[in-house]
């Protein structure tokens, strides 16, 4: 029986990779980034349970690692697919990481000696990295990586002091990049999704202003394995933030910047950022600014009237109009109105939280011409028929699943990586019984 | 560089400042200034709000004027700014007008094309001259003076139609004065209007307006402010006395008068450059400018 | 179970320094000391990582060298690397179930950062704790089950037949059951669907044709389950038809797809009193029959019976349901018609659903904000019917005029659903429907094993939703049931029969529905349900109940030990 090749190792990803590897059925799961684990490892907790993310996610991870019908290629990209349904010849680049995986223990010494120090894409930025680093303390696997293009070796020839200290000689620097080709029944694309990056929108003052983050950014902030062991210490000052106001819609629902369309998932991580920075902090004042309220999952209401009945945020229908901020101080006025009682006001706050659309990945573009599969109007993956066929695309064999087509929740990405592996399995069974893909 | 110099109405019935400053300033930057003969107000704000047709003719006619010349046109108004812009953009749209102004310019002898560039002192500052160079020409930097920058409206709204600056994020009049070395940073209110608009439908608003944001302004320490309209700068300039007559009513308590000095930045770019006072005008700012100018010009060789 | 003789235990105690998360802050060496001198341990030793190829040959080697018969890592988490230590030790000749884990790192070293001394000494009383229970622990074995790959789905909407048709396609055999004479569910009450305007028939026919056509698909309807017994791998299933005919089937898994009903929202705004007044399920009648004609203006009310005291939830679908058929009426109609809806909040969410709303606006549907807290007032006349609504963004109270009132109603649990989850033993929510094993990632998956659920039998969705979670059951059913055999954990509960008294109160407490009574009203377990919880042994009052791995004793001789006692 062939393998199932999984492009993505976010949460989508691996669920998909564990229901085949569960049932027999062998697995090549291709992941970009040096690890597994995607948006999700970077969450603090999730909505609407509030359990903390990467405590329900890392056994997943380990159980990826571990099982011995996945075959895991991190640091690795799909680079060519020829053949069709049942019979697919995809060439996989698995990039050099310039450590022996067999020989590194993840100690973590390299790291710690390294002498450049860069944004960490893990920390979303907020906190640093080295040159050899591992992501992040859960990574699957638990192998350093090398940076080649910030290591001082690799662009000065100097230093080497990972190598000297390596206890476990695993640093090598003449690893080379290898493509492997593999035979696959099937393909599922897991890709996932990004945020927008608002800084364009000049009145809201990312990028100008320290204190106004991403919805991502804020949450490394406040997770406990964040730049600030979860302190919500804001960027200017590390002063202690109380008062943080979250503003909906940045960038979705746009027809001027950003994206036209519901990133369906803000609201409610917004609420449970609120949550959070309550239970951190009673004495917070936490201001919610949205348009319309999407609570339309399951226990999502009461979420919200938990947020705000019991934790007191505060909830206030319209979308600030601009953002200042107090030369000095870095505190920061948002000018809004309260379109349920007409009135524009202001309001000071020590941190603002821009909830941002959720977009297409830029690599969808390169992804879909390999595959050849096709990308709606927005650049995320197509599914050939969103109403009755949500999870095939328009080359047989070839399904999506979660973000990389379209915003969606968790549950809602594991239930359609699941769905993937149902229709992979039909197409096994199909050329197994004689007929083609 | 050579432009059609268009000066409107403020400059040549009040802010005479403006004028001679630019006059004196702009030649040493390799700028020739070519006087237009014939010109008219550009029909904003006051006309525009009576008769759209009449301003875009006004407008109109002034470019042709330029147009005739054979220079592009430059402004030291954001309002005369926009008005030119905001008309070859609705001529360019709207076939049928231009054909109809068209034939009442050619009625005077005029030819409109619309193919003329129209340029702001901003721009012609920052971008075609650049900053390097007036720093170059900068023998007398002011240093250890705070200034803050008052871009105005019309230098960067609506940002649609194309202004010289940022309408969220405006930089240049910032870059501009730290080139004189001076000191500037970003604050608030700085993208916030003068209030001008408003003088004749509402005196005590209109004064109110421009008090916060002068009021701001001296609340951050700045030693002055620094525009590129002389309409702004007849808010802040001439007005400012008018502000502190009624301050305790605008702040609607007991308040400390108002004492900013304002300036129109080629006044400030001549002193850089070590020209003497009087021959940028500065006697005639209504603002309490003296001892800044003093304490500036006392540097200089 | 047990081996028989009295083993003496020769313990081996590996005590990890987990580079320095654990290392840096406790005092390793002294722990291995210390462990070396605890009564039944007859070595120690430390790693720099326990779990690195390195750290796991030196446990087999440890085991092969020393004799040991029990194996206590004072490491980091059971949760991530139990598993990893119980085949190394598997590898070595040992039972799994020999093995203990000390997590001296999670609950030691890192919460104790800033206290070595204190976390030395904690360390060393949970390797105390740990080898006071490896001394009693004995071999367990892990039974296997056959797994019968039948499927039973409950349920012939289009939930149903999705995943009947998958499984099937998957190789596997289908029973599905539907209480109507007719398959497709409500998708059959619907006209069009949104997002894409098309006929509901048109993804129902091909799915209908291909469920009775299919050779692996065996249809049962107008059938009802009524009964339910067994586990995971071989449930067995009574069906009773309307006619009284039971057919008593076998299957491995079973799926709940029995969707939901629409609220008929019986006294809100009108609706029973003014034939005008009606729900949305009714317009799409009303578009089959093509009865709208005369019908000019049209007020939709959204979140009627639901998002309050009484249905606190959001039913999903509703926003969306009224866009479409808003947009339907604007299409349809000859003469301009104009369309309001009031909402509170639009759920117009993702791609496809803020593209209608951008048409729906475009094209002049009228949408009007209202708030929860001063909903619309519906009055009938004779020649209209009056909404009264108060708009907020325009601060001004509006009166509509209209020919038909179309109240969105939530979708709400089926009546038999409480029935159903009564036979199967699986949980309601607090809203009424089927309850998932756990929100975020076994969303269709029931906490027992072997059953499963999708579509609106879960909560409110739309039609691309359910297929999509009728495909993920497709996958989960197909598990088990393509491996043929599971492995049934060993740490299960096991009732002593010569001391239950048949109270019951076991069974009302399992979580997983692993116990019945047999005929003798004695307590019996199935282990292949039973997930080794504790809730039974801990509740039954005449301690008849052990759990396997967790006896009483070595519960006793662990807490003992962490007060410091080391008995023999």
């Amino acid at each position: 029986m062939k393998s199932v090749l999984v492009i993505g190792g976010g949460i989508a990803g691996i669920q998909a990779s564990l229901d085949l590897a569960d049932r027999g059925i062998k697995v090549h799961l291709v992941e970009k980034t040096p690890s597994i684990g995607g948006v999700m490892a970077q969450l603090d907790k999730t909505f609407p349970t509030l359990d903390c993310s990467m405590c329900i996610l890392a056994p997943k991870m380990i159980e990826c690692f571990r099982h011995p019908n996945i075959t895991l290629h991190t640091l690795s990209e799909v680079s060519k697919v020829t053949g069709s349904a049942g019979d697919f010849y995809v060439n996989i680049l698995e990039k050099a990481r310039y450590v022996d995986a067999s020989k590194c223990t993840g100690c973590g010494l390299c790291s710690e000696k390294c002498p450049v120090r860069l944004p960490s894409e893990f920390q979303a930025g907020m906190g640093t990295r080295k040159a050899i680093y591992m992501p992040f303390p859960q990574a699957v696997p638990l192998v350093a990586c090398i940076d080649s293009e910030h290591c001082l070796y690799f662009q000065k020839g100097v230093c080497r002091v990972c190598e000297k200290l390596c206890p476990a000689v695993a640093i090598d620097y003449e690893q080379q990049p290898r493509e492997v080709e593999v035979n696959v029944s099937s393909i599922i694309a897991a890709t996932g999704f990004e945020t927008y990056n608002p800084q364009e929108i000049g009145e809201y003052g990312y990028g100008r202003y320290k204190n106004v983050l991403t919805a991502l950014e804020f949450e490394r902030l406040i997770c406990a394995s964040g730049p600030t062991g979860g302190k919500l210490e804001r960027p200017s000052d590390a002063k202690i933030s109380h008062r943080i106001a979250f503003v909906q819609c940045v960038g979705s629902r746009d027809h001027r910047v950003g994206v036209p369309y519901c990133s369906s998932i803000c609201c409610m991580y917004a609420t449970k950022e609120a949550v959070l920075i309550k239970e951190h902090d009673p004495e917070s004042a936490v201001t919610v600014f949205y348009i319309d309220l999407k609570v339309f999952g399951q226990g999502f209401q009461d979420f919200v009237e938990r947020a705000r009945d019991d934790w007191g945020v505060r909830y206030i229908r319209g979308r600030p109009g601009e953002i200042r901020e107090h030369p000095f101080t870095k505190d920061l006025t948002i000018w809004y109105e309260n379109t349920d009682t007409g009135k524009v006001s202001k309001t000071e706050v020590d941190l603002v939280v821009l909830c941002t659309a959720m977009v297409p990945r830029p690599e969808n573009k390169e992804l879909a011409d390999v595959l050849g599969v096709e990308l709606d109007e927005y650049g995320f993956l197509k599914a050939q028929d969103p109403l009755s066929n949500p999870i095939e695309t328009n080359i047989p064999g070839i399904y999506v699943c979660g973000c990389c087509h379209g915003p969606r929740d968790i549950p809602e990405s594991i239930t359609e990586a699941s769905g993937a592996v149902a229709k992979a399995a039909e197409l096994i069974v199909k050329v197994a019984d004689g007929g083609e893909g | 560089m050579k432009y059609a110099l268009y000066l409107g109405c403020t400059i040549q019935a009040e802010q005479f400042g403006c004028e001679i400053s630019a006059r004196e300033v702009l030649p040493r930057l390799g700028v020739e200034l070519v006087d237009m003969e014939g010109t008219s107000c550009c029909g904003f704000p006051a006309f525009s709000s009576l008769s759209t047709i009449g301003w875009f003719y006004l407008s109109a006619r002034n470019l042709a004027l330029a147009e005739n010349l054979g220079l592009d046109i430059l402004t030291l108004c954001n309002g005369c700014y926009a008005s030119f812009v905001e008309t070859k953009h609705n001529l360019e749209e709207n076939a049928d007008l231009k054909g109809f102004i068209q034939e009442k310019l050619r009625q005077e002898g005029l030819e409109y094309t619309g193919d003329i560039r129209v340029i702001h002192i901003i721009e012609l500052l920052h971008d075609l001259i650049g900053t390097e160079k007036i720093s170059e020409t900068v023998t007398n930097p002011l240093k250890g003076i705070k200034l803050a920058a008052h871009p105005g409206c019309h230098a960067i709204r609506p940002s649609s139609l194309g202004r010289p600056d940022n309408a969220e994020n405006p930089q240049k009049l910032d870059h501009l004065i730290t080139a004189l070395g001076a000191e500037t940073m970003d604050y608030p209110e700085k993208t916030d209007c003068c209030g001008s608009m408003l003088a004749t439908a509402s005196g005590t608003t209109t004064l109110t307006i421009a008090a916060e944001k002068l009021k701001a302004v001296e609340g951050y320490g700045f030693d002055g402010l620094v525009t590129t309209c002389p309409f702004c700068f007849q808010m802040f300039d001439g007005r400012q006395g008018e502000i502190n007559d009624i301050i305790d009513f605008i702040f609607d308590t007991d308040s400390e008068e108002l004492e900013v000095p304002i300036f129109y930045y080629t006044q400030l770019l001549g002193l850089a450059m070590g020209l003497k006072p009087e021959k940028l005008g500065l006697e005639l700012n209504l603002s309490p400018v003296d001892a800044l100018v003093e304490k500036i010009a006392g540097g200089a060789k | 179970m047990t081996m028989g003789e009295p083993i003496v235990p020769r313990i081996g105690v590996f005590v990890c320094h987990c580079g320095i998360n654990i290392g840096g802050i406790v005092d390793v060496p002294s722990v291995v000391e210390y462990a070396e001198k605890l009564p039944g341990v007859v070595y120690a030793e430390d790693n720099l990582y326990s779990c690195s190829s390195d750290g796991l040959n030196k446990l087999k080697e440890g085991i092969k060298q020393h004799n040991l018969n029990r194996v206590v890592v004072a490491s980091c988490t059971p949760r991530t690397h139990e598993s990893l230590f119980q085949d190394a030790c598997e590898e070595a000749g040992l039972n799994k179930y020999l093995f203990e884990m000390a997590n001296i790192r999670d609950q030691c070293s890192w919460v104790h950062m800033h206290e070595p001394e204190a976390a030395t000494e904690k360390a060393k009383g949970l390797v105390r704790m740990a080898v006071a229970k490896a001394r009693l622990l004995e071999p367990q074995e892990e039974p296997e089950i056959d797994i019968n790959p039948t499927s039973l789905v409950i349920g012939g909407g289009i939930s149903g037949l999705t995943s009947a048709l998958s499984l099937s396609e998957q190789g596997f055999k289908v029973h599905l059951v539907e209480k109507q004479p007719e398959l497709g569910g409500m998708l059959l009450q619907l006209e069009k669907l949104f997002p894409s305007d098309r006929d509901s028939m048109e993804l129902l026919r091909p799915r209908i044709d291909s469920a009775r056509s299919n050779p692996n698909i065996e249809l049962h309807t107008t059938s009802k389950v009524k009964s339910v017994k067994g586990f995971i791998g071989n449930f067995d299933v009574e069906i009773e038809s309307q006619e009284g005919d039971v057919k008593k089937l076998n299957v491995g898994t079973i799926i709940v797809a029995t969707g939901a009903e629409n609220l008929e929202p019986v006294g809100l705004y009108g609706y029973g009193e003014d034939e005008r007044v009606i729900t949305q399920l009714q317009l799409e009648k009303m578009f089959k029959d093509g009865s709208l004609e005369g019908v000019r203006t049209v007020v939709m009310i959204q979140c009627v019976g639901s998002r309050n005291e009484e249905r606190p939830y959001c039913s999903r679908v509703c926003c969306n349901e009224a866009v479409k058929n808003a947009l339907l009426l604007l299409k349809e109609s000859g003469t301009r018609r104009e369309v309001y809806i009031l909402y509170r909040d639009l759920q117009t969410y993702g791609t496809h659903y803020s593209s209608m709303e951008w048409d729906a606006k475009k094209q002049g549907v009228k949408l009007i904000k209202y708030q929860a807290e001063r909903p619309p007032e519906v009055i009938s006349e004779r020649d209209a019917v009056i909404v009264n609504v108060y708009s907020p963004l325009l601060d001004e109270e509006m009166s509509l005029r209209s020919d038909l009132v179309v109240l969105s109603t939530p979708l709400i649990p089926t009546e038999d659903a409480k029935e159903l989850s009564q036979l199967l033993k699986v949980p309601l929510n607090s809203d009424g429907f089927f309850m998932e094993a756990h929100v975020k990632l076994r969303p269709i998956d029931f906490a027992t094993d072997g059953i499963y659920l999708c579509g609106t039998a879960h909560s409110p969705k739309d039609v691309s939703e359910s297929i999509s979670q009728a495909l993920g059951v497709a996958s989960r059913a197909a598990i088990p049931m393509a491996r043929g055999r599971l492995r049934t954990a060993a740490i299960t509960a096991e009732v002593d029969e010569s001391k239950c008294s048949g109270c019951g109160t076991c069974i009302e407490l399992c979580p997983y529905n692993a116990i019945t009574k047999d005929e003798r009203e004695i307590a019996r377990i199935t282990s292949a349900v039973c997930k080794g919880c504790g809730v039974c042994g801990a509740s039954c009052p005449e301690r008849a109940i052990t759990m396997h791995h967790f006896t009483d004793e070595q519960l006793g001789a662990e807490g003992l030990a962490a007060l410091g006692r080391v008995d023999d």
